[in-house]
């Protein structure tokens, strides 16, 4: 176990380093996990099935003792299935009479903190409904769930996949929005040689060590504490307000073509911002950190402008601050 | 990583569990004649401990070789055929009510008796595609997870059987992400169709036919009996079957076997051939991670062990034959069968170095300078255009790939180069969807015909796999699953003929059809066919959203229906596009004829959202210009036809007419001073026709 008064960044980057560890590549992932820790903020990925998403959460949530919860969604997908088991309940009323009466034993993700929920595009829209509604206010009824991060993961909207892509709405919950393909087809081959070489060795993939403990619950909630606090000067503000402008006049950028809802440029851009400042041990954010907006756009924006997306925040920044920046 | 094997001290040796698999093999060779293919990927599959996919017409042994496997091994089997209602409890066991006491009552809770798969060793699961593909989701994540609950299955292998999704055959294709559960897959053929007469013979001879090694004399083929008299086989027993012990034992020395390194590097060679040379894209391939890197290694091994060496050859490579079956478009399969023959025998002692696997060398040489990254990068870059183009090189005979149109894998579409980057339209009309800004304010159409399609798509249809929507009373014991606990557990105490409510599951009907018709009559040429364009790439766009199937019709005095290979309706949503950019304009209107080839594909539809989008800029000028026969079938198939009238004229009556009388939606575009289009509603001078209700709603 690390030293106890250990300041929280470097908590955070031993825990990056336990995932680079466990699993080779797909690092925007990886960032994103963290953040999504950190900034208590929804993942949606979408990609092809077998690309580590599962075992990133697995890892992250071990290492930082955290209550891990997944689930497989399915045609039948019922509500009842994710917040734990219904049941019936008898007991003696106050009168001598008999109370039958019907309640849940809590489970799934209402007590989980980090959830993975697999195939999410599969699953009938009134279970979903529900579910993104519990997601977004952290509350089942009254109250108050422990939740940090959910990762939902989705095959491509494909033909041939028979599953229907998540309305804007729906999608605008997740914060952070990622695209993977995978590492063969992203053509990285020095990695593919790596995790080749790990599974050619005699008897791996059997037993492999227990991933130690790096953090706990009290970590994440000091993280959350200390990102809330982290200051945003004038000039990180410029920028982003500089890059909205640029996605309305210049790229024309509207409801039927975009998802721009101020909920998700206004308020969570400033949190991811802030995230990454306190992730990289700043107590202040830099106009630089815009570039985590790319977290956010993937299905915000139409694809061309998200594959621009950073040389649009550098030409921001230069045209916000001036070339000394 | 740690590497202790499990392995229990009593494990026997590796060459002794070789010598008893082998006596399965031999056994099971004698009760199943020939499909040499199918059993190699079974034997795998056991010692890899992975699962098969079938993929064959009827009758070609693939239940029986599964049966006989788990004979053979003495492992216990679980069988189950596939339908279209098949759900999660046929395959985990049995729904059960539990009651518990508790300190203050009695709770009663839903359980489960597992059975089936949870227990089964051996799984055979046939006709995997008749079930409704989302049945399939649960079952294929216990199959690859292998974990139910919190508890591991002791499933050692699962052999999915199915038929060839064909008009034949009331069946859809496994979606890419279920496929991906079956490592190994196999196309099973008969003996009989192909030409395989050595091993027709021989299972005549099986049957009791008398043809014992008739080869290849008289094989006409008729008077073939392939069930009636198999009796004398199903008593000859198993010699010593390996049992659960024993299957487990061999898994544990699979993995002990040893992958060199070149055999490593043989593999990324072909893995980055695959992509760089075969245009193997996610598109039209699905090479997954976790497949291709993290249990192509384990395959590789088990070829190895059933060899009978410790080592693995760059010969096992073989195996990726039946990995790649229906994964990767099947030219690309086929040359890779032929480039697996020449690899080395196994039997061979070769200097890897000189001797790579033939047509690798090239690559190869990337992989060993230990630089694949880099390298990657650029081909990585080179592949991300829509051109796939690769000068030919050598006498590789892989290079015919790239004349060869790789495309038209099996459910996995080929990809057309994307709309907005095709330069190579011949687009006579200019860049009509690059600057959709020149019709404005589309919105009013589209989220006017969004929300009528919604609103079509929202019937519900009773379904097993639905939701719950409302209580029906419970028909039969099965379905406890759906009841009600509180009236469950009432009726448990006081069991009575009238059993207790259930839910009624209904499922969203999802799917529908929609025609656009599009004038392109001489009126149209030129700025208003641009524009017309524009507005079906967006119509198209929400059609795609909706994920409807499309049929494209353009008329003028003639009609010109649009099929792709055959098919009217289709979700090919970038072909239409292409077609629709590529528009001449000519002749005079005639909405007759158009509108009746649109219902007439649509009449045979089975669904209730069908819609016709009407484009037009004029008044039709021939046929029977108030259409009233397709109004009248309009009506009575309930199939809205929506009108967009494009220009600065007065919109014909009999447009208002068509929509009103059809219950769609009625639009304008009119230019503007600013050189393009604007969209409205139009407000209609026709009153409705009294006493009509519109059948959609």
């Amino acid at each position: 176990m690390p030293p106890a008064p250990s300041p929280i960044a470097e908590k955070l980057s031993a825990l990056r380093a336990e995932m680079d560890r466990r699993v080779i590549g797909h690092e925007p992932v990886k960032d994103a996990l963290l953040m999504g820790l950190v900034a208590r903020e929804h993942i949606y990925i979408e990609g092809p099935p077998g690309i580590a998403k599962t075992m990133l959460a697995e890892v992250a949530s071990q290492a930082s003792n955290l209550g891990f919860y997944f689930y497989q969604f399915h045609r039948d997908t019922r509500l009842a299935e994710m917040v734990g088991d219904v049941v019936i309940v008898r007991e003696a009323g106050e009168d001598g009479s008999e109370v039958i009466g019907q309640t849940i034993r809590k489970g799934g993700v209402l007590t989980a903190e980090v959830c993975v929920l697999d195939d999410i595009s599969r699953a009938p829209g009134e279970a979903l409904n529900v579910l993104l509604r519990i997601l977004n206010e952290r509350k089942y009824h009254t109250e108050s769930i422990p939740l940090l991060t959910a990762i939902a993961t989705s095959n491509p909207a494909l033909d041939d996949y028979y599953n229907e892509p998540l309305d804007p709405a729906n999608l605008d919950r997740f914060t952070l929005q990622l695209q993977a393909e995978g590492l063969i087809f992203e053509n990285r081959w020095r990695e593919v040689e790596q995790v080749i070489n790990l599974f050619c060795q005699p008897s791996n993939g059997k037993e492999t060590a227990a991933v130690p403990t790096l953090l706990s619950r009290a970590d994440f909630d000091e993280a959350y504490d200390k990102m809330n606090r982290v200051e945003v000067p004038d000039a990180a503000k410029l920028v982003l307000m500089h890059l909205l402008n640029r996605f309305v006049n210049q790229y024309k950028l509207d409801n039927t073509k975009a998802l721009i809802s101020d909920r998700a440029f206004l308020v969570k851009a400033v949190k991811l911002m802030k995230t990454r400042a306190l992730l990289d041990g700043r107590s202040e954010v830099r106009p630089h950190d815009l570039h985590v907006l790319a977290f956010m756009t993937a299905f915000r924006l139409p694809p061309e402008i998200h594959r621009d997306l950073p040389a649009i925040i550098e030409d921001t920044l230069v045209q916000a601050l001036g070339p000394s920046v | 990583m740690v590497t202790t094997p499990s392995s229990s001290p009593v494990d026997p040796s590796p060459a002794e569990l070789l010598a008893r698999l082998n006596q399965a093999r031999a056994w099971l060779d004698s009760r199943v004649m020939g499909q040499a293919a199918m059993k190699e990927a079974l034997w795998l599959a056991v010692a890899a401990g992975e699962h098969v996919y079938l993929e064959g017409l009827p009758g070609t042994a693939k239940t029986y070789l599964a049966e006989s496997a788990a004979l053979a091994l003495g492992l216990p089997l679980f069988f189950h055929p596939f339908h279209r209602d098949t759900r999660l409890a046929d395959l985990v066991g049995d729904p059960v009510i539990r009651r518990e006491k508790s300190a203050k009552g009695e709770v009663v809770a839903q359980g489960l008796r597992r059975g089936g798969l949870l227990t089964a060793r051996l799984a055979v699961l046939d006709d995997i595609t008749r079930a409704p593909g989302e049945a399939l989701n649960v079952l294929l994540r216990l199959l690859n997870e292998r974990q139910y609950g919190g508890e591991r299955l002791p499933l050692v292998t699962a052999l999915a059987t199915s038929n060839p999704p064909s008009e034949h055959f009331p069946v859809e294709a496994l979606d890419p992400a279920h496929m991906d559960r079956f490592l190994l897959q196999v196309r099973v053929t008969g003996a009989v169709v192909s030409n395989r007469w050595e091993e027709a013979g021989a299972v005549m001879a099986r049957h009791g036919m008398g043809w014992q090694g008739a080869g290849e004399q008289g094989m006409n083929g008729q008077g073939i009996n392939r069930q009636g008299t198999d009796g004398n086989h199903t008593a000859d027993a198993p010699p010593q079957p390996l049992g659960e012990a024993g299957v487990a034992a061999i898994g544990r020395a699979v993995a002990q076997v040893e992958i060199p390194p070149l055999v490593r590097r043989a593999y990324l060679a072909m893995l980055r051939r695959l992509l760089a040379d075969h245009a193997c894209t996610s598109e039209n391939s699905l090479l997954t991670d976790r497949t291709f890197l993290a249990k192509v290694p384990r395959l590789i091994q088990a070829a190895a062990f059933l060899r009978g060496s410790a080592k693995a050859h760059p010969a096992d490579l073989a195996v990726l034959n039946h990995v790649l079956t229906f994964r990767v478009p099947p030219p690309v399969a086929e040359l890779f069968r032929e480039m697996t023959e020449e690899l080395p025998p196994a039997n061979e002692e070769v200097d890897w170095r000189e001797e790579e696997d033939p047509g690798e060398g090239g690559d190869d040489q990337a992989g060993m300078e230990g630089q694949p990254g880099e390298d990657g990068d650029e081909e990585g870059q080179g592949e991300d255009g829509s051109e796939q183009a690769e000068g030919p090189e050598g006498d590789d005979p892989l290079d015919k790939l790239s004349g060869l149109g790789v495309g038209g894998s099996r459910g996995i579409p080929p990809a057309p180069a994307p709309y907005r980057d095709g330069a190579d339209l011949g687009d006579p009309l200019g860049p009509t969807q690059q600057d959709p800004q020149d019709v404005e304010r589309m919105e009013v159409l589209i989220d006017s015909l969004s929300g009528r399609m919604d609103r079509n798509r929202v019937e519900r249809e009773r379904h097993l796999g639905g939701s719950p929507r409302r209580w029906r009373a419970m028909r039969t014991l099965d379905e406890v699953i759906d009841t009600d606990p509180a009236d469950m557990a009432l009726w448990m105490d006081r069991p009575n003929p009238r059993l207790p409510r259930a839910h009624q599951r209904e499922k969203r009907h999802v799917g529908g059809e929609v025609v656009i018709v599009r004038d392109i009559s001489q009126s149209m040429e030129g700025r208003f066919a641009r524009w017309t364009s524009s507005v079906i790439v967006r119509l198209v766009d929400l059609v795609k959203s909706k994920r409807l199937r499309l049929g494209y019709i353009e008329f003028n005095h003639g009609c010109r229906k649009h099929t792709l290979e055959g098919q009217f309706f289709t979700r090919d949503y970038d072909q239409i596009i292409r077609i629709a950019s590529r528009v001449s304009c000519a002749g005079v209107t005639n909405y007759q004829m158009a509108l009746k080839e649109a219902l007439d594909e649509l009449k045979g539809q089975p669904t209730r959202n069908r819609h016709i989008l009407f484009l037009t800029d004029g008044e039709p000028t021939q046929g029977d210009w108030l259409v009233r026969e397709e109004r009248r079938r309009a009506k009575g198939l309930g199939v809205p036809i929506h009108t967009l009238f494009i220009g600065s004229s007065e919109c014909p009556e009999i447009l208002d007419t068509i929509s009103q009388e059809t219950g769609g939606g009625q639009f304008v575009a009119r230019p503007n001073p600013r050189g393009g289009l604007t969209l409205d509603h139009r407000t209609s001078r026709v009153k409705a026709y009294k006493g009509f209700v519109p059948k959609t709603s």
